[in-house]
């Protein structure tokens, strides 16, 4: 069965969650597009939207319809091409409306799982919990049984999976980023018994949906994970290192900074923990430690702020919820200071101005991240900053410097455990999916660790 | 006709600034301007030049498709607004696509040769900001023909025709030639744009223009021979100036 077979029947687990509905999105806009070619229009197009939850699964209706129309709105001149022959659709809104029904037409939501019977390619992306995501699955086996599984798991190993519902290789890591409809990155994992004709089924689908593959091998926290979570453990022992004298909350600031404005990436470290959420991170880590052998990744911080009831995570429009840090119009504006027991502003008081001091002067070349995504010298500055940091005395340098040591250090060896290919595997994730500058395996690194 | 019979003055011009993408001022998610506003500013500076309203005798208001961009018909009902002497005074719209500003004068300097006024406040405005591009391509191929072309034609419906003529001058004188051509057209225009305040592309900093203009058109989102820097922009703006017969410009 091809792909376009496969794209009649299609399910999608936990289709009101984050992650469900933005893949939900794609595959409604996708089979959209199927459904109108001239050629198919004896098929039947089904999108099962399942999810435990009846309430969020009206929201998933409302979040659809707009974004369907804003795909509809980019895809216009495609659209007019493919509509060639519908004499009563002329203007540009008309061919936009009728496809918006299209879609909407071939979403079918709701919280049975027997609906989905028959269903050739299933979307799993519910509770990261192996041990529901496998009871999932084989009651869904029962009924599907040619059904191929793409899996979101962000840890979880494939194998795992496999082997709990008795898959004989039927399933894949389909790996997106958050959101789904936005980011282009696909990590795409297979394990050792992922049937061949599923990769090449999974990478075709990808090309259609526009996202960029890489490869990654089925160590419990793939690529992304891999390096994110080893770098939030840099971080947070760093902060450890620093909180006697600048006191904990102090510390956070200070790494969130050299995180964010000397490594010059979209987001500090804390803040891109509270986006992930900070219970999601402890559980990856702690799903790493169980199947990662000789390595565990624990994280005293994480796990005394996730006692303290700081979340972090984001509220059901998209917005930041507070966590480590305290959010204003979405930038940050406090750390929680678990001493006192609530946050601590940055406009209160000089403890940030403290912190500040400790770091010293920034050095010389330094430009904020979204004025160097576009810049076509980008490399050329990026390259002198960094000589920069390699040479200063300030204090802020220094954990630069040792922070992308570390980074570098981690990819390596993501790279010689396997997890990945090859650096440039580990480059392409950390800056398609997590938009930094430039890949952890560059030659700053070197620059800065000779310093 | 040869000669027109009376000569007829132009004086008191007036122009709001050309508000769209590329203004500091714009911001497409948050409110804006609308209809009522750029016809008083445009309106009220040109009568700020001379002595009192009440010597205006007739008004005319060049528009197209504002009953489709802002719902709004009847504009010449709007023309009091600039100033309340106006009231029941004859007004007019008038409305010829891209040329509907041209109208506004030519119709104004008709009443004067017809000796029907001797002072005629001519005014044009546009608001289009208020739909996406997608759909302000609809409205504005509506100067085309409809019934007998829209549905054959581009997404962009105007870029569309224009993008066919590149492309047959791509033909006749090389792609290299002509794409040279136009990215130095865009060029000038922004750079003719910075030495006016009130243009739309006067905070246009960017440094290489000829460069962002040589970038290769790209069918799958827009015309098959043009680039976005191409077109010009949609705009919000108003323009106004005072027709006069001799008699009138005493
Ligand atoms: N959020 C991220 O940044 C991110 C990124 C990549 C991968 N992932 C992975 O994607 C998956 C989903 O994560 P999320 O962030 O979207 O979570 P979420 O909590 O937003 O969504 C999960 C959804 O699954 C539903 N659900 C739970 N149990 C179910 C069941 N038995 N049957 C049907 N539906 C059920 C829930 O009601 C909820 O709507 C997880 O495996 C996670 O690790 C998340």
């Amino acid at each position: 069965m091809d792909l376009d077979a496969r794209l009649e029947k299609v399910a999608v687990l936990g289709a009101a969650g984050k992650m469900g509905s933005g893949i939900a999105l794609l595959l409604a806009a996708e089979m959209a597009k199927q459904k109108i070619k001239p050629e198919n229009k004896d098929r039947t197009y089904a999108l099962h939207a399942i999810d435990v939850s009846d309430e969020a699964l009206c929201g998933l209706v409302s979040y659809l319809r707009p974004q369907i129309t804003k795909i509809a709105e980019k895809s216009i001149v495609a659209l007019r091409e493919a509509y060639k022959g519908r004499e009563d659709l002329v203007e540009n809104s008309d061919i936009i409306t009728a496809f918006v029904d299209e879609a909407m037409s071939v979403v079918r939501p709701s919280s049975k799982l027997e609906s989905t019977a028959g269903s050739r390619l299933i979307f799993e992306a519910i509770i990261e919990n192996k041990d529901i995501k496998i009871d999932v699955l084989k009651k869904l086996d029962a009924i599907c049984p040619d059904a191929y599984y793409l899996t979101n798991t962000s840890s979880i190993p494939i194998t795992v999976l496999d082997e709990g519902v008795g898959l004989g290789g039927r399933i894949i890591g389909y790996h997106f980023y958050n959101p789904p409809a936005v980011q282009k990155l696909l990590e795409l994992i297979s394990s050792k018994s992922t049937l061949p004709e599923v990769v090449e089924l999974g990478t075709e689908l990808a090309g259609r949906l526009r996202k960029k593959v890489f490869l990654a091998n089925d160590i419990a926290g793939f690529i992304g994970n891999g390096h994110f979570m080893r770098d939030i453990l840099h971080a947070t022992g760093e902060v450890a290192r620093l909180s006697g004298e600048l006191g904990e909350a102090g510390a956070v600031y200070a790494m969130n900074r050299v995180s964010q404005d000397y490594l010059i990436r979209p987001m500090g470290i804390f803040q891109l923990i509270d986006y992930v959420g900070v219970d999601v991170c402890r559980f990856i880590m702690q799903v790493m430690t169980e199947h990662i052998e000789g390595e565990t990744l624990e994280d005293d911080l994480l796990d005394r702020m996730a006692e303290a009831g700081v979340m972090g995570g984001q509220y059901a429009n998209g917005s930041q919820k507070d966590g480590i840090l305290k959010y204003e119009g979405g930038r940050p504006a406090g750390v929680y200071d678990l001493e006192k027991g609530g946050y601590r502003l940055f406009a209160d008081g000089d403890w940030t101005a403290k912190s500040d001091e400790k770091l010293g002067a920034m050095p010389e070349g330094n430009a904020a991240w979204r004025a160097l995504l576009m810049d076509p010298k980008k490399e050329q500055k990026l390259a002198t900053y960094f000589g920069n940091v390699a040479s200063s005395d300030a204090f802020g340098a220094g954990l630069a410097r040792t922070y992308l040591v570390r980074a570098k250090e981690i990819a390596d060896k993501l790279v010689s455990d396997g997890v990945a290919n090859s650096p440039e595997d580990v480059n392409g994730v950390m800056t398609n999916g997590f938009y930094h500058l430039y890949g952890p395996i560059n030659e700053y690194a070197g620059l800065v660790a000779a310093a | 006709m040869k000669k027109l019979r009376r000569r007829i003055f132009a004086t008191a011009g007036s122009n709001t600034i050309s508000l769209g993408t590329g203004r500091k001022e714009f911001h497409p998610k948050k409110p804006r301007p609308g209809l009522e506003h750029y016809i008083k500013e445009a309106g009220q500076g040109a009568l700020a030049q001379i002595n009192d309203a009440d010597n205006i005798d007739e008004g005319v208001i060049g528009n197209f498709m504002a009953a489709r961009f802002n719902r709004q018909g009847n504009l010449a009902a709007m023309m009091p607004m600039v100033d309340a002497k106006l009231e029941y005074k004859p007004l007019i719209r008038v409305e010829g696509a891209c040329g509907s500003g041209g109208l506004a004068i030519s119709t104004g300097a008709k009443s004067i040769l017809a000796e029907m006024a001797d002072t005629v406040l001519a005014i044009g405005v546009e608001v289009q900001n208020t739909v996406k591009a997608v759909y302000g391509a609809d409205i504005l191929g509506g100067a085309g023909y409809y019934a007998g072309q829209r549905k054959n034609g581009h997404a962009y419906f105007f870029p569309g025709k224009f993008s066919d003529r590149a492309g047959a001058a791509y033909e006749k004188y090389g792609y290299d030639k002509v794409r040279e051509a136009m990215a130095r057209w865009y060029e000038r225009a922004v750079l003719n744009a910075r030495e006016c305040p009130k243009a739309q592309e006067h905070h246009n900093s960017t440094e290489d223009l000829f460069a962002a203009g040589m970038t290769p058109p790209n069918p799958k989102t827009f015309c098959e021979h043009i680039n976005f820097y191409d077109c010009s922009k949609v705009s919000d703006g108003a323009s106004a100036v005072i027709l006069a017969s001799e008699e009138g410009l005493d």
